[in-house]
């Protein structure tokens, strides 16, 4: 399998198989990343589509620099952003019954379980103010440390803080529980 | 394990598949970026580098800085840094926007729902509409036809020309708000603070002697999420908030290109004949303030005589009335000033005109009425100069505002 740094020199070579290979590798993590920020099926595929294409496009103004993984996970955070901007997709949007969720679990007792809670996850992460939905996905999905997610949302690493700490306990509130229950089974 | 660990592994474990759809469409498109990938870059990125340019936060702060001081008129003393920013990013996003639909109340708490589809080019209103159920009408304003629809009673109002339907000129409300607090020698100020509706906003606070507003904007996306009107004495502000924008969502077919419905009753225009050419008088080589004597001088002439025709000519808006309907309006109206002791005008003075964008009509000319025992009123009358078949003319519209007692 090539490393990350060769397809991206094929990639900005103008190979776009090489893009599309890096697409396949991260495509489920880049739409799980989206899923929990909009839980839209449409808008998810949406931003996934729009950060491959724009590549595609600017590919000459490609800066590729450290993880490759988190930097997409960026890209598609902001493409997310801006379709909420435009689209004014609010908090709470209903979950898509169409969503193909399923977890990384094994069994299929397991798989049905967590898929459950998925969508429940999808629907209070829906419930919290985009800021703090962003922060909780990148920090815990995404695996960006604060002092990262403050410069992604352009703030100071304080309302970072702030914002996590009321995420958390928000969701907390909101999963009432639940999570606690089934994961401790 | 803690509750917390418990969430931040449910999150790390959150997972979605790509269904095959996305990788087809993926697949394609990526191909034909690839083919059609822009040599040189578009005029928007061109702005991005400039932005990039700019890229350390102290100069995207200052750079912002100056630019809302000279759009907006501010005081640095006025300016926080991360507000103003978001600021400068609001007023380019309105810039952007497709539509907005708005939902909103009046100063009787009706509510009612807006559609507005900004000109890209100018800014202005290319599209508004206006729906209020509780009153059962709808209002559809575009800059060469308008209409007035009442669902209920099936009634259809056609109107040449655009209807004030929108105090907002939505792509500019920024500056608009921001110049009028400045312009009533008021205060303007960026802030922030947290709304039940909205959570944590970035407020723009404009007071000015004749109203005050509150604009909230998101701090994550820039848009502006709503205006309150804390107060206004300016007649024709009839909207006290908007209280929910939504942006570039489709303005419904049956709005955008409204027909009237085939069994509907089509009724004559009202409003928008400010714009008959048959209506009003040559003022060519007169100065505004010359013209509008002439015209209001006219009208009181024409009350004091009773010549309905003479007034038509003058005021369109008379028009869709019969001359039963007519005299009972005139009748009304002077019974408001003089307690119907005496019909007619007796003495008027006629003031300056002067322009208020509060009132695109046309200029208004404030005019001091007198009565046969000395009260005196005040009335501001509308007045639109037209070019008709390359002539200066002028229409009077309507009265401004109320009629207001002076005291002696």
């Amino acid at each position: 399998m090539p490393s990350e740094r060769a397809l991206v020199r094929k990639f900005k070579r103008g190979d776009p198989e090489a893009l599309l290979a890096i697409y396949q590798r991260y495509r489920d993590y880049l739409l799980s990343v989206a899923m929990a920020l909009v839980c839209d099926t449409g808008r998810t595929e949406d931003a996934v589509h729009d950060v491959f294409v724009s590549l595609g496009q600017k590919r000459r103004e490609f800066r590729f620099r450290g993880n490759l993984k988190a930097c997409l996970s960026v890209s598609v955070v902001n493409r997310t952003r801006d379709i909420l901007r435009r689209q004014s997709v609010r908090a709470a949007a209903p979950l898509d019954p169409d969503a193909q969720v399923v977890s990384e679990s094994s069994g299929p007792e397991q798989i049905a379980m967590l898929n459950e809670q998925c969508r429940r996850l999808a629907t209070a992460l829906g419930q919290l103010p985009e800021a703090q939905r962003e922060v909780l996905v990148l920090r815990h999905k995404c695996g960006l440390p604060l002092r990262e997610i403050a410069k992604v949302q352009q703030t100071g690493i304080s309302t970072v803080h702030a914002r996590y700490r009321y995420g958390l306990n928000t969701l907390r509130a909101l999963m009432n529980g639940e999570l606690d229950d089934e994961t401790d089974r | 394990m803690k509750p917390i660990d418990k969430i931040a592994r449910a999150i790390s474990q959150f997972e979605v598949q790509a269904p095959p759809r996305l990788d087809e469409r993926v697949r394609e498109h990526v191909r034909e970026a690839f083919a059609n990938s822009i040599p040189a870059p578009a005029a928007h990125v061109r702005t991005r580098r400039w932005r990039l340019l700019v890229s350390s936060r102290i100069a995207q702060l200052a750079a912002a800085v100056i630019m809302v001081t000279l759009l907006l008129g501010l005081h640095l003393w006025n300016l926080l840094g991360a507000e103003v920013y978001a600021v400068e990013q609001t007023v380019e996003a309105l810039r952007k926007i497709e539509t907005a639909h708005a939902f909103c109340t009046d100063w009787q708490g009706r509510k009612s729902e807006i559609w507005i589809q900004p000109n890209p080019a100018t800014g202005a209103n290319d599209f508004i509409c206006v729906t209020e159920t509780e009153r059962d009408y709808a209002v559809i304003s575009t800059p060469h036809v308008s209409y007035y629809y009442y669902p209920g009673r099936n009634v259809v109002r056609i109107v040449r020309g655009q209807l004030i339907t929108s105090d907002l000129d939505l792509a500019r409300t920024i500056e608009s708000l921001t110049q009028e607090g400045n312009r009533q020698g008021g205060s303007v100020e960026i802030g922030r603070k947290v709304t039940d509706r909205h959570g944590e906003v970035i407020t723009i606070h404009c007071a000015g002697t004749a109203s005050e507003f509150e604009a909230w904007i998101d701090p994550r996306t820039k848009l502006l999420l709503g205006i309150e009107c804390v107060r206004s004495s300016n007649p024709g502000q009839f909207i006290k908030s908007w209280d929910e924008i939504r942006y570039d969502e489709p303005v419904p077919e049956r709005l955008l290109h409204f027909q009237c419905p085939d069994d509907a009753e089509i009724q004559p225009e009202g409003w928008g004949n400010v714009d008959d050419p048959n209506c009003g008088i040559d003022v060519t080589g007169l100065s505004d303030e010359q013209a509008c004597r002439e015209i209001i001088s006219r009208l009181f002439d024409a009350i004091n005589a009773a010549n309905l025709g003479q007034m038509r000519q003058l005021v369109p808006i008379t028009n869709q009335w019969n001359d039963e309907q007519l005299v009972a309006a005139v009748r009304e109206s002077v019974k408001k000033l003089w307690d119907d002791q005496m019909p007619g005008v007796p003495a008027y003075e006629i003031g300056v005109p002067s322009q208020d964008k509060a009132c695109p009509l046309g200029v208004l000319v404030p005019c001091t009425l007198t009565d046969h025992n000395g009260r005196q009123f005040k009335v501001t009358l509308i007045v639109r100069f037209r070019q008709t078949d390359g002539r200066r003319t002028c229409v009077i519209v309507s009265t401004w505002g109320k009629t207001t007692p002076l005291s002696r």
